[in-house]
């Protein structure tokens, strides 16, 4: 977890906050409960959230507020309840399940 | 499934300008209904951080949550990752849920409709860009003062403008090492060491920071800016970032991330220094290219707007309160131009109270003494973006008085 910044000079030091589980392509993740995912994904050292569809290249979190799309994963457990968000705009839930491509659409 | 909510009100967006003039409407009686994207309030404002003339810290994330807690005690209705993708006539606001899914509220009537979507960041296409760890520096802010993560451990801040600068202290402050920061690739407008000088002369006569205050006071002199350019040091520290501002970012370098940038040193007119060409190892890259008001929701609505460079952008006509061509509906904040947030949290107060007159709440009493309190704030705003904001702003009054008066409004 060293990408946390914990404490700090200025702001007040980051509060205690209970954990959630969370997985992405599988795997399993812990959150800061309320944090979006793809910053509780870069937390843990995940950059990469999807691979571009035409040329298969790596994207990532690009603007942070919900703009540019780049940081689209699905939501959901079951292809027929997944949901296109947004990672840096979806705060993970106890439990979440993220893909980078709808189980499927392979 | 759907559920239709009913409320005076509806404010969308809620970063300073909307949160203020949420407030200041529920203040006035108004009932108000609250709706923002992210998971929780304060817009840009939240991730704010730098020192201001006196000294004393400038600390968004406080100034959020009080105005946050406040607009719970006013029993504003407060919907957060709710995402508004339309506004019809009339007012009929349709919303859905960050996550998706429709068993939320979908659908809220109003009266009035205050749109306060903020500005949106320009790109700065250069090779290489798309890889994960490019970030925007607005991105970089929200992650290091919002979030409280890193966007990587060494990083290379690209643009030289107040926002990269004040963002790039951030990161330095959030324990990041900031490698440098350097001027644009050649691919974007006037990013020449002479031009990017001047550019900042322009803005820097309030600039909180030594480095731009003393800037200024030299280049403010016609002609000093190339002068200045051919004399710049090939690296300026500030707070021990250097600041290069005779070198340009080439290429972004990496496979599945960003491993490293390609920089290349260049004349004060832009040109490159042949064989300067060297790569640098960093693992995060935060670009700067300016921002743009935000107005897709009021862009459905069939307003007239006008393009002023002197504000950032296109904005739909409006008065200085906040009122549009449409009786109703209204504007308030980085909508109408890029600011700094201390203005934004003006232009909400003066279009909450503008909405409570138009709703019949409250005569807007105070209306000519706080749109003067705008001019001021905005004349000694730390942060300006374009030089020439307040005349733009004016031209668009003018122009939106003379829609009024021939009736077309």
């Amino acid at each position: 977890m060293d990408k946390r910044i914990v404490n700090h000079p200025v702001l007040n030091d980051l509060d205690e906050v209970a954990d959630v589980e969370f997985t992405f392509n599988g795997r399993t993740y812990v959150a800061r409960g309320g944090e979006p995912v793809a910053v509780a994904l870069l937390a843990a050292g995940v950059s990469e959230l999807r691979r571009s569809p035409e040329r298969d290249e790596s994207r990532g979190l690009y603007c942070g507020i919900g703009h540019c799309y780049e940081c689209r994963l699905w939501l959901g457990d079951s292809p027929e309840s997944s949901e296109r968000v947004r990672g840096c705009q979806v705060s993970v839930c106890d439990g979440d399940v993220y893909r980078s491509v709808r189980e499927g659409d392979e | 499934m759907s559920t239709v909510m009913d409320t005076e009100l509806v404010v969308v967006g809620g970063g300073p300008a909307g949160l203020a003039a949420a407030i200041r409407a529920a203040e006035c009686g108004t009932s108000v209904v609250l709706i923002e994207e992210n998971v929780s309030l304060g817009g840009k404002l939240r991730g704010q951080l730098h020192e201001e003339l006196s000294g004393e810290w400038w600390i968004g994330w406080d100034l959020s949550s009080d105005l946050a807690s406040k607009a719970q005690k006013l029993g504003i209705t407060i919907l957060t990752e709710t995402v508004v993708w339309g506004v019809e006539d009339g007012w009929r606001v349709r919303v859905s849920s960050s996550r998706g899914g429709t068993d939320a509220v979908s659908e809220i009537t109003a009266r009035a409709v205050l749109i306060a979507t903020g500005a949106v960041e320009c790109s700065m296409p250069a090779p290489g860009w798309t890889l994960p760890g490019v970030i925007t520096i607005g991105g970089a802010q929200v992650l290091t003062n919002i979030h409280r993560v890193r966007p990587g451990k060494r990083t290379v801040v690209v643009g030289v403008d107040p926002l990269s600068i004040t963002i790039g202290r951030s990161m330095k402050l959030g324990d990041v090492e900031v490698e440098s920061i350097v001027l644009p690739p050649a691919s974007v407008h006037l990013s020449s060491p002479v031009e990017t000088l001047k550019r900042l002369a322009g803005l820097s006569k309030l600039a909180p920071y030594f480095y731009m205050r003393f800037g200024g006071k030299l280049l403010a002199l016609p002609g000093l800016a190339s002068v200045a350019a051919r004399l710049l040091p090939r690296s300026l520290s500030l707070w021990g970032i250097p600041l290069k501002l005779s070198t340009r970012l080439v290429r972004v370098v990496g496979d599945d991330c960003v491993t490293g940038v390609e920089l290349e040193r260049v004349k004060p007119n832009g040109q490159a220094v042949p064989g300067s060409r060297r790569i640098v190892a960093v693992d995060s890259v935060c670009l700067s290219n300016g921002l743009v008001p935000l107005n897709d929701l009021a862009g459905a609505l069939g307003l007239e707007f006008v393009n002023s460079s002197s504000v950032g952008g296109r904005v739909p006509l409006h008065s200085t309160a906040g009122a549009t061509q449409k009786p109703g509906l209204y504007l308030a904040g980085n909508a109408l131009g890029v600011e700094g947030a201390k203005v934004a949290l003006k232009q909400g107060e003066i279009a909450g109270s503008e909405i409570a007159s138009y709703l019949g709440h409250q005569p807007y009493q105070e209306r000519e003494r706080e749109l003067s309190e705008l001019r001021r704030m905005r004349r000694e705003s730390e942060f300006t973006f374009n030089e020439h904001i307040q005349a733009g702003h004016d031209e668009v009054e003018a122009l939106f008085q003379k829609r009024v008066t021939s009736g077309t409004r």
